[in-house]
């Protein structure tokens, strides 16, 4: 499972918040161009659709690939007693012919994400992602990649979380979520007329 | 008595503030407290109300020992004298207990043991300790110094300490001002007006959709293919280079090499796609004879487009004999195929429900050439629900009514899905299914294939009759009828949807005898032959 909590962000104020987290966070940010491909299961082939995404981290030099499954937010008491998004998550290593693999699957769609990303351990560990989402004209052409907004990138606060430890996770990831809102706010109010 | 416990505590208190050490003080109650309730004499009366309570006592043990008749009427006098003075006494203590007493009002034997430890006020021990120690360390330097120099000490810390945190504050406050203030240089509008806000929040809700959901990210089918070259992740990934089995493209790619076809065709096998595929994989018989049958096809990828090939070669395999089956689907398998992909894409970026609208419309306009035999083709949108559908309606069949009915309750069950609740659909299955009085008379008299338009009006309501049922009869045998008839069905839906509650009560006695009813030996027709053994899953 995994907790998640997204945002959004102006591209001017991407430069100022990559220096906040960083003070937040007390790491380096590292870099991020992913290549996510979301396939969808073919309409005949189990009784309900799934979906599952591969990413491909054009980041380093050989280009490594995963595999994730996103499932649908936690629902009912529990849920609404918090105040991020918990969902079963999950995620593995591959190799790059997970595509051919995956012949049950079409391809839905396709994304790159350009960006950045703090990973750091406060209470738990946790990711703030703050990425371009750009997509992509032709088939597969990574290199032609337009922003879906241009003025607005989206910023993800994540952290893996299991059934058993999910309340800590959830109140971290939260009280992380409120110190960066609050941290910027006062950055944002503060700055002189 | 709890007035003489509150009194020792007022006057542990004030021996607290003397500082008393050893002295042994009168328990007495507060004077002003005195004047309101005389301790005394409640004493007085709670003692002789615990002496009337034993001599009763003393009375029932004797009348139990003799095994004498109780004079009912008298002990009842007595136990309402006692009451009385009780009640009397509580009230009386009532009156001065609000400022030092917790009254328990349910005292019963149960939890009269466990009271004095609930409303003890004092802590846990391991509560205490703790307290102790941390009350300890405050107090170390302080011990020797009167109680009031103590608590201004710890004034004058809390002072300074606070007085530390706001000189902080100011001077985080300070340093960012002064930081942000060198590094941008136009400064930032705290306010943003109206438009702009909606501005930012209709550009939010397309990036969360595109990153969530992928809208706004899908290539349309006509443009997927790999025009320029592949990026270094993907070259040795896709084998573009066998041409149209690249995984991403089997659709799009399919395009260049499929005939033109009408589009009624294209229409009629895509709406099959909305079944979902296990359920019918398993429902029918046929469907795995056929699947045998298949000759390769150009396809590389096993699941996609075989089973939906399938399908479309079978689109209602209960009624199809296996014979006809497998001379069409030689014929056809190729075109279908072809003609598939291209409508399941279009069909995939459709939403769910319009889909499902889609599916039911073009249905009506299939027409698969070469069947001769009345065929009816019913596509089971929802598939754990059309299945009990199924079930039920053929055990109606044993009533003689031939497999129209099947096909009029599934159709119907369709509808019923796009409009209304699983119960409903239930309960709907259930009411048209299962003959009530009025039903069976008629239903006798009808032959099967032309029985659907009263058959359909009596299972719904009591009496609403449609004309444009007529056209229904028709496009159920699938002789190419056209939509207005369906249309009118699904109105006819909508109105009737609020009765079915109504039929509940006729059709509850009924289903319980459906059951039995699905192994009997059903009419002739073949392709009702092939429902049974799915019917009895």
């Amino acid at each position: 499972m995994e907790c998640v909590v997204q945002g959004i962000i102006e591209t001017q104020h991407v430069e100022a918040l990559e220096i906040l987290l960083q003070g937040l966070c007390g790491v380096h940010k590292q870099s991020l161009r992913i290549h996510e491909l979301c396939l969808k299961s073919v309409p005949n082939l189990g009784l309900v659709a799934s979906g599952i995404r591969l990413l491909c981290d054009l980041e380093q030099p050989q280009p490594t690939w995963t595999v994730r499954h996103v499932g649908g937010p936690m629902r009912g008491a529990g849920a609404e007693r918090i105040s991020v998004l918990m969902r079963p998550m999950v995620e593995s290593k591959v190799s790059k012919n997970a595509l051919r693999l995956l012949l049950g699957y079409k391809l839905d769609h396709e994304q790159l994400r350009v960006g950045f990303a703090f990973h750091f351990r406060r209470g738990t560990q946790i990711t703030v992602t703050v990425s371009s989402i750009n997509k992509i004209l032709k088939l597969h052409a990574t290199d032609e990649a337009v922003p879906v907004t241009p003025g607005i990138q989206l910023v993800e606060v994540t952290a893996p979380a299991s059934s058993e430890n999910y309340a800590e996770v959830v109140a971290s990831v939260s009280s992380f979520c409120e110190y960066i809102a609050l941290a910027w706010q006062d950055g944002v109010m503060a700055v002189p007329q | 008595m709890e007035g003489v416990v509150v009194g020792q505590d007022q006057q542990q208190q004030q021996q607290q503030q003397q500082q008393q050490a050893g002295r042994v003080m009168v328990e007495g109650l507060n004077p002003a407290v005195q004047q309101q309730l005389n301790l005394e004499s409640v004493k007085t009366r709670a003692v002789s109300l615990f002496k009337a309570i034993s001599r009763i006592l003393e009375e029932f043990d004797a009348i139990a020992r003799t095994n004498a008749l109780p004079k009912w009427q008298d002990i009842l006098g007595q136990f309402s004298m006692v009451n009385l003075e009780l009640y009397n006494i509580v009230e009386d203590i009532k009156k001065v207990s609000k400022a030092f007493v917790v009254h328990p009002k349910n005292v019963n034997a149960e939890n009269a043991a466990i009271l004095p430890v609930m409303l003890s006020s004092k802590l846990l021990p391991e509560m205490e300790v703790e307290d102790n120690v941390k009350r300890e360390q405050l107090l170390h330097s302080m011990q020797n110094l009167s109680v009031a120099s103590q608590i201004e000490k710890l004034k004058v810390r809390i002072d300074m300490i606070g007085a530390a945190c706001e000189s902080a504050e100011k001077v985080i406050a300070d340093t960012r001002k002064a930081y942000f203030g060198t590094r941008q240089g136009p400064t930032l509008l705290p306010t943003i007006d109206k438009a702009q806000a909606a501005k930012i929040q209709e550009q939010e809700n397309l990036l969360r959709t595109a990153v969530n959901l992928g809208e706004g990210l899908r290539i349309p089918g006509d443009q997927r293919h790999i025009t320029s070259g592949l990026p270094g992740h993907l070259v040795d990934v896709l084998a573009v280079a066998d041409g149209p089995q690249s995984f991403a493209d089997s659709s799009g790619t399919y395009l260049k090499n499929t005939p033109p076809f009408s589009s009624s065709n294209v229409n009629s096998q895509g709406a099959l796609l909305q079944v979902s595929g296990a359920l019918r994989a398993a429902a029918s018989p046929s469907g795995t004879t056929s699947f045998d049958t298949t000759t390769a096809s150009p396809l590389q990828h096993v699941n996609s487009p075989r089973s939906s090939a399938n399908m479309m070669n079978t689109p209602s395999p209960q009624q199809q004999t296996h014979q006809q089956q497998q001379q069409q689907q030689q014929q056809q398998q190729q075109q279908q195929q072809l003609q598939q992909l291209q409508q399941r894409q279009k069909m995939m970026q459709l939403p769910q429900h319009q889909q499902q609208l889609l599916a039911q419309q073009q249905l009506r306009q299939a027409s698969i050439p070469g069947l001769g035999q009345p065929q009816m083709q019913f596509s089971q949108p929802l598939g754990a629900q059309q299945f009990q559908g199924r079930q039920l309606a053929s055990g109606a069949l044993h009533h003689g009514m031939g497999q129209s009915q099947l096909n009029q309750g599934n159709q119907l069950n369709r509808h019923l899905n796009q409009f209304s609740s699983p119960m409903n659909t239930a309960l709907f299955n259930s009411a048209q299914s299962t003959p009530t009085s009025q039903m069976i008379s008629n239903m006798s008299a009808m032959m099967p294939s032309q029985t659907l338009l009263p058959r359909m009006q009596i299972g719904m309501s009591g009496g609403t009759r449609n004309l444009a049922a007529a056209n229904l009869s028709d496009q159920m045998f699938n002789m190419g009828g056209n939509n207005p008839g369906m249309m009118s069905i699904q109105q006819q839906q909508q109105q009737q949807h609020g009765t079915f509650a109504n039929m509940s009560q006729n059709t509850q006695n009924l289903q319980q005898g459906m059951m039995p009813l699905q192994n009997t030996p059903q009419q002739t027709h073949p392709s009702f032959q092939q429902q049974r053994p799915q019917g009895q899953q």
